[in-house]
């Protein structure tokens, strides 16, 4: 059962599309990474999915419901948004408590349990009853966390969660995703970092310049762009024994290779029955502007020029390749 | 389900949970204190009966509504300072019908007007009361024109908190909201009621004067002008609850 579904929609800013015809589905129980560059429409997007942008065209929904339709939508969806801000001058603790209230969850004294425990939960219990002012922005990601968890919703909308967060942050925001997944909850977290969603995600969605660009799993969308690092001393052997298996190979600086299209045991297999000494072998991570170039043949993301015909596995949406318009992210 | 109570009392917590408000208050009971102290010593000086129907009106009235333009702060950084806190989208997901939130922030607004204006009205009467009767000025205080005045000023109050949330949802940036509507207040709406009282008396600050029982030329009367006043309110909430609803939040 498709939990969100965005049915052909466009939402123009004067003369700027921000999305065009977009279409896709979210299936119950997944966790699904929107990706796309900076400026592609997903936050435009996912603030129409939300009600808090009124679409040009075409349709959000949410549970089969418009956002605005749903009865008490702290309960079905929780969202973490970019934009979202604090009152400087308010406590955590009374921010949960008085958007408790707002989203018709109970008054301050029902709530209270489930506003210390949660925050706890995103580890600001310590700092509960300090106001926001002095929060850093990884303690107000946080707390949003928080406030979106706040009515145990079956469905999250994370936009860019990682955005501005230090390495510790982001390691901690993975694992908290990955529980969340666990749970058995939706999630659509968007992101213009591919490495950031990669491990916590079943599925893709990918846009840019307000276009579907692919949907698909990770696997699938980055498959073909595989790449292996190799470092041997024996670079020209290696080469030859890659090119007779039919994989193409980037020399590098020094005696390191790159090898597209291949998986990290078939090189060292193939490496092994050639009797090349290697000193490294490992996986190079995919970038999303990798993805980018298999798909539109340009790694130019806030460019991305529709490819006819491109390398995309069968199973992904074909690319759009309506003329191409300016694009831009509210 | 949530109910239009918990709507309200989200927004007064929203209110006590942040220190401009109350900052809002001791300014509007400063102010008050300020005025009832200004009326009494320049009134010897310019020759006004404290104890007269215009007197009282300036002393009890003006004591009273102090707050007023506090009230009308408060109102506008209930909706304005949501946008420039970013808030607004956090109260927008939680409450998508947009003209409940504004039907809210009216109430709460309103309600918080009326505790401005309750305590600037004690406060004028702590100073007033025991100042007169040691200068020997003899007001009646169970008189009419004491208790209207007070009312008064305390429905000025109430009513200016709905202005703010309406004009600040109109114009949700907001120090241009704040230094359009204190322009307003203090410069434009001034100018006309002494330049232009014709056309003054119709303005906001004309119909709050009236209610106020303010001693100027050419106002509507009390009752008249409370209802001009209003009416104004009314229009400027469902004016801001009508422009939100469509506006897109990002």
């Amino acid at each position: 059962m498709a939990f969100i579904a965005v049915q052909g929609l466009t939402k123009r800013f004067g003369t700027t599309v921000a999305v065009d015809r977009l279409s896709f589905a979210v299936e119950a129980g997944s966790v699904t990474g929107f990706l796309g560059p900076n400026g592609s429409g997903k936050t435009t997007t996912l603030r129409c999915l939300l009600g808090l942008i009124r679409p040009t065209e075409g349709s959000t929904t949410i549970m089969g419901a418009r956002y605005a339709d749903l009865p008490t939508p702290a309960r079905q969806v929780g969202a973490v948004l970019d934009s979202a801000g604090f009152h400087p001058g308010r406590s955590a603790r009374a921010h949960l408590s008085i958007l408790a209230r707002q989203a018709g969850l109970g008054g301050p004294r029902s709530t209270a349990a489930r506003v210390t425990a949660l925050l706890d939960l995103v580890e600001l219990g310590e700092a509960a009853d300090r106001r926001v002012k002095g929060f850093s922005l990884g303690m107000r990601q946080r707390l949003s966390l928080a406030g979106a968890l706040l009515g145990d919703p079956e469905v999250l909308i994370l936009d860019e969660p990682a955005n501005g967060l230090d390495p510790e942050g982001i390691r901690w925001l993975r694992m908290f995703l990955r529980g969340l997944a666990a749970d058995g909850r939706t999630v659509l977290v968007s992101s213009h970092v591919l490495a950031e969603v990669a491990q916590t995600v079943d599925e893709v969605v990918v846009i840019g310049r307000g276009r579907l660009l692919a949907q698909g799993s990770v696997p699938e969308l980055t498959g073909s762009a595989a790449t292996v690092r190799v470092r041997t001393p024996q670079r020209d052997t290696l080469v030859r024994q890659l090119a007779a298996a039919g994989l193409r190979t980037e020399e590098q600086g020094g005696d390191e290779l790159v090898v597209t299209g291949s998986t990290q045991e078939q090189v060292g297999a193939l490496a092994a029955a050639a009797g090349v000494v290697v000193y490294e072998i490992g996986a190079a991570p995919v970038t999303l502007e990798d993805v980018f170039l298999r798909l539109t043949g340009s790694p130019d993301l806030g460019t991305p020029q529709p490819q006819p015909g491109g390398g995309w596995p069968a199973t992904a949406t074909a690319p759009h390749r309506a003329p191409r318009e300016e694009g831009v992210d509210r | 389900m949530k109910t239009m109570t918990d709507l309200i009392a989200a927004e007064l917590g929203k209110l006590r949970s942040v220190r401009t408000t109350w900052g809002l208050l001791a300014a509007g009971l400063a102010l008050a204190a300020l005025s009832v102290a200004a009326t009494i010593v320049s009134a010897s000086q310019v020759g006004v009966d404290l104890a007269s129907a215009d007197g009282i009106a300036s002393l009890f009235g003006g004591g009273a509504g102090s707050a007023a333009v506090l009230a009308l702060v408060l109102g506008l950084l209930m909706t304005a300072g949501e946008f420039r806190h970013g808030t607004i989208t956090t109260t927008l997901l939680a409450v998508p019908d947009r003209r409940r939130v504004v039907a809210a922030k009216v109430a709460a607004g309103a309600l918080a007007g009326a505790v401005f204006g309750l305590a600037a009205a004690l406060l004028t009467f702590a100073v007033a009361v025991p100042w007169l009767a040691v200068d020997g000025v003899a007001v009646a205080y169970g008189s009419g024109d004491v208790w209207l005045s007070v009312l008064g000023g305390i429905a000025v109050t109430v009513l200016y908190a709905p202005i703010g949330v309406g004009v600040g949802a109109l114009l949700p940036n907001q120090v241009a909201a704040i230094c359009a509507s204190l322009g307003w207040v203090f410069v434009l709406e001034p100018l006309l009621l002494q330049f232009l009282p014709e056309v003054g008396r119709w303005v906001p600050g004309g119909a709050a004067s009236a209610l106020l029982r303010a001693p100027l030329p050419e106002l509507l009367s009390a009752w008249a002008g409370g209802l001009l006043f209003a009416a104004y309110a009314a229009a400027l909430a469902v004016a801001g609850a009508a422009v939100l609803a469509r506006r897109d939040v990002s």
